[in-house]
């Protein structure tokens, strides 16, 4: 099938894609989640969910590379055949569609409970998705040229972050290394939900100009990525110890919160302003992937209507938590399913493919 | 040569006529769909007069050149040159009487310098509705078509929307040749090309793309003459017209083509491998592909030190921002987020909107509104009485308003620097984009306060970064990153560092300056 030319991406754009994707909702309350299980050694856990991300996305490009321009959904078909492959897709596709509506719900949350107590979270979710569905009509190219935006919003938080250095004690990260292993694993999997970032291949392959490019770009965003990662809960546990943060649902912001300025009397809300568009870069990349797939899969050509259809969706499935806390919660359960059909599906696949041999055209 | 053509196709014709006797009509009909003068003199003046009948400004001055027979001179009252007419055309054309005209080297010593010899009746009335002066002679199977087109046109000004301090203070006419020779007199090179189109059903205009051959893409020449040759319409009264015609993104609110009235600004653009769209009758030219930060440049930012073309460009994206989200800012502080006010200025302000009835967003939105009436009514007046509106404007309503509790003094302010900020936006089509997005931002953050702006922003950036000018990303050089061309994206490095030309055009020789 001959791509629409506003699908076509090159490797740095991809490269863009996953960083852009990575580094949304998940920061916001990254910290927190990471402190509940491994207190000060959250960056440990960073370190060993990048690692085995770059792990993961050399494995995805030689599974990629065996099947020339042809993306998971297609390989599956190949590897277990119509109906199971189907089946492992409609599940990948179910996945995505689900982190989707509760990040999309954790993003309306974080907004909520930060700056509009009063207006219906319903109504900000509408608000929050509008440019979303947007720019994923115009195609994964469009997309891609939004995603450069996070790195304004990355320029704004280093800056947060240089600022608040002085204050920083390394002794909170003192002692290194006390941790049980349990409680790593379980952090490890938790931060590897941020870095699911080496997916995007996985679906966007064929729309990829420059193939041979991509593996260096995709590694390229997962080092930025961890190292995004590790500085900020570095800066956060330095700033405010363990115990401290055990108690914050979103660190970063309220680092933005301690500031005074001349002119803005609280940074908070300019982090607000600037962040607003990265949470939305997430949900773009989650967006644009599900609802394409779904489209080419039931081979849907009416594109505003489907579009329309799949937004109300989401809509629909991003209210079933109650709260912030219950969406936090779901998103756990997502995950825990989620990344280890992801891992599956990838090494297995890997697996079959090796054992199938030959290369398909 | 016409001639000689049209004889050779005479003699074909004379060959094939007995047997083709009942066809003769049908072989009139030439190419095109254009139908060829006949055989019969009378004829061709009736279907001519059919033509111009009800056109009074249509002259049609019977003569007789000898021999018994007659002949018609026919021009457009008002567009033609009559001295000229009558001393290198009429007077040369009767002195060799029906003999003279039939020789084809007597033709051929007429003392005009544009001649042709249609021999078809559409082109004849096309010739003489471009101002030609055209004979018709009783027996001659051709007509005489001479150019010594003179009307009343508009002197070469300065545009009155386009000031300049350091550079040319010419601007473009309504007359297409005109502006075509001011282009030319720049650029003395057979490389500066103009390829013309016809458009219109009814209006007949001339449009051309103006281009270097060498420089502009190929791709991008081909891309837009399709676009233009597709236009279909009655007419076509500004260069508006055609833009929103073959504009790729209709319903967004920014501009995709970069309107200008001065030639120096057309030819920096042709220079860089961009495209020029001129149209007869409009003074104003379309330039293709354009990023959105052409729309804060002007001339006299090259002209002076980088440093300060630097500065001045900085400061009208600055304005831009000032004007889009001010507003909508004071909104967004007043109604939702106080707490960012710093404490003293919040005192005087609470003091100031006490006695103020009215909402944030009423309270903005009558100033908005009355500053719009304003402004489009100092726009359509004559100047002195727009300088009346604009005191009674600046200093009693806004005055008055403050008095009268309707709205308060730092509204006042946010209203002034706002439209301040709007005038320093040199384009008129990005200052009416500015306007109209400014009252939604005020809308959504009325509603949504500081969300409502980063909403409004991010959809703002969702529509940049999807646009395209003639297929070429908007938003560059920053998205998608361009670093070569940042060298004059809101800020203009020296000028001997802009050896390379920038890559929105596709240029085909992309550095400048190269001896070719």
């Amino acid at each position: 099938m001959i791509e629409d030319r506003r699908n076509l991406i090159n490797s740095k754009q991809l490269m863009v894609l996953i960083i852009s994707s990575t580094a949304g909702v998940g920061i916001i309350s990254l910290p927190y989640l990471l402190v509940q299980e491994v207190g000060h050694n959250g960056w440990i856990a960073i370190l060993l969910s990048g690692i085995s991300s770059m792990i993961m996305a050399v494995i995805v490009f030689k599974l990629l590379e065996r099947y020339k321009n042809k993306s998971i959904i297609e390989i599956n078909l190949i590897l277990y055949g119509k109906y199971i492959g189907m089946a492992v897709n409609v599940f990948y596709l179910l996945y995505l569609t689900l982190k989707l509506s509760v990040n999309l719900r954790i993003a309306t949350e974080v907004v909520q409970i930060t700056v509009l107590r009063s207006t219906p979270s319903i109504v900000l979710t509408v608000l929050f998705f509008l440019s979303t569905i947007y720019i994923s009509w115009y195609g994964l190219k469009s997309v891609c040229r939004y995603g450069n935006m996070i790195f304004l919003t990355i320029l704004m938080v280093l800056v947060l972050y240089i600022l608040s250095l002085n204050k920083v004690r390394l002794t909170f990260l003192l002692p290194i290394g006390d941790i049980e292993i349990q409680g790593l694993l379980e952090s490890v999997k938790i931060a590897a939900f941020s870095f699911l970032g080496f997916a995007y291949p996985l679906a966007v392959y064929p729309m990829v100009t420059d193939k041979k490019q991509s593996l260096k770009y995709t590694l390229l965003a997962l080092i930025f990525s961890t190292v995004f990662f590790g500085l900020t809960i570095v800066i956060t546990t330095g700033y405010f110890g363990e115990n401290m943060l055990k108690h914050m649902l979103f660190p970063v912001y309220t680092l933005a919160l301690s500031f005074r300025t001349p002119i803005i009397e609280r940074l908070d809300l300019l982090f607000l302003v600037l962040w607003f568009p990265a949470m939305g870069m997430t949900l773009k990349g989650y967006f644009f992937i599900s609802y394409y797939w779904i489209n080419r899969l039931l081979n849907i050509k009416r594109k505003t209507l489907s579009i329309l259809l799949f937004s109300t969706a989401v809509i629909i499935i991003s209210r079933i938590p109650n709260d912030y806390n219950q969406s936090l919660k779901f998103l756990g359960y997502t995950d825990n399913i989620g990344v280890l059909f992801m891992f599956g599906m990838i090494i297995i696949g890997y697996i079959m493919s090796m054992i199938k041999g030959g290369h398909s055209n | 040569m016409m001639i000689k053509k049209l004889k050779t196709k005479k003699i074909e014709e004379s060959g094939n006529k007995a047997e083709e006797k009942d066809d003769k009509k049908e072989s009139e009909k030439v190419e095109d769909g254009k139908e060829k003068l006949s055989s019969s003199f009378d004829d061709n003046i009736y279907k001519i007069k059919k033509s111009f009948e009800n056109c009074p400004d249509i002259i049609m001055r019977k003569v007789s050149i000898g021999q018994n027979k007659t002949g018609y001179f026919l021009y457009v009252a008002g567009m033609v040159d009559t001295d000229l007419v009558q001393r290198d055309f009429i007077a040369p054309v009767l002195n060799m009487g029906y003999e003279g005209l039939m020789k084809e080297e007597s033709l051929e010593n007429l003392p005009v310098t544009d001649i042709s010899f249609p021999v078809d009746i559409n082109t004849i009335i096309d010739d003489v509705l471009r101002g030609n002066t055209v004979f018709l002679g009783e027996g001659i199977d051709h007509a005489i078509s001479c150019n010594l087109v003179l009307f009343a046109k508009r002197s070469i000004e300065e545009p009155i929307v386009e000031k300049n301090v350091k550079g040319s203070h010419e601007g473009f006419v309504e007359s297409l040749l005109t502006n075509m020779s001011m282009l030319r007199r720049l650029v003395k090179n057979t490389s500066l090309k103009f390829k013309t189109f016809k458009l219109g059903a009814t209006t007949n205009q001339t449009c051309a793309i103006a281009y270097i051959e060498g420089i502009a893409s190929p791709e991008l020449l081909s891309m837009l003459s399709e676009k233009i040759k597709n236009l279909n319409s009655d007419g076509f009264i500004g260069i508006g017209y055609i833009e929103q015609f073959i504009t790729d993104h209709p319903n967004s609110p920014f501009p995709q083509y970069l309107s200008t009235e001065r030639p120096d600004k057309t030819i920096a653009a042709l220079l860089e491998g961009k495209f020029a769209i001129m149209l007869d009758g409009t003074p104003v030219m379309s330039i293709v592909p354009v990023n959105f930060f052409a729309f804060f440049k002007a001339p006299d930012d090259y002209t002076s030190n980088w440093m300060f073309g630097s500065f001045i460009g900085a400061i009208r994206v600055f304005a831009a921002i000032i004007a889009v989200f001010l507003p909508g800012l004071y909104i967004s502080v007043l109604a939702f987020h106080y707490y960012t006010v710093p404490l003293n200025l919040l005192i005087s302000l609470a003091e100031s909107r006490s006695k103020v009835p009215f909402q944030p967003l009423m309270e903005a939105l009558i100033m908005e509104i009355t500053l719009e009436l304003l402004r489009e009514s100092t726009i359509r007046l004559p100047t002195y009485i727009g300088t009346a509106v604009g005191v009674v404007g600046g200093l009693i309503i806004g005055q008055s308003a403050v008095q009268a509790g309707l709205v308060s003094n730092l509204m006042i302010i946010v209203v002034a620097v706002t439209a301040i900020a709007s005038f320093v936006i040199p384009s008129y089509d990005m200052g009416l984009a500015i306007r109209f997005i400014r009252f939604i931002v005020m809308l959504f953050s009325a509603v949504f306060g500081i969300i409502g702006i980063t909403t409004t922003a991010s959809l703002i950036i969702a529509n940049l970064v999807i646009l395209e000018s003639l297929g070429q990303p908007y938003f560059q050089p920053w998205i998608p990153l361009k670093l070569k061309d940042l060298k004059d994206a809101v800020i203009r490095l020296p000028i001997n560092l802009h050896r390379t030309r920038p890559d929105i055009a596709q240029p085909v020789d992309k550095i400048r300056g190269r001896n070719k």
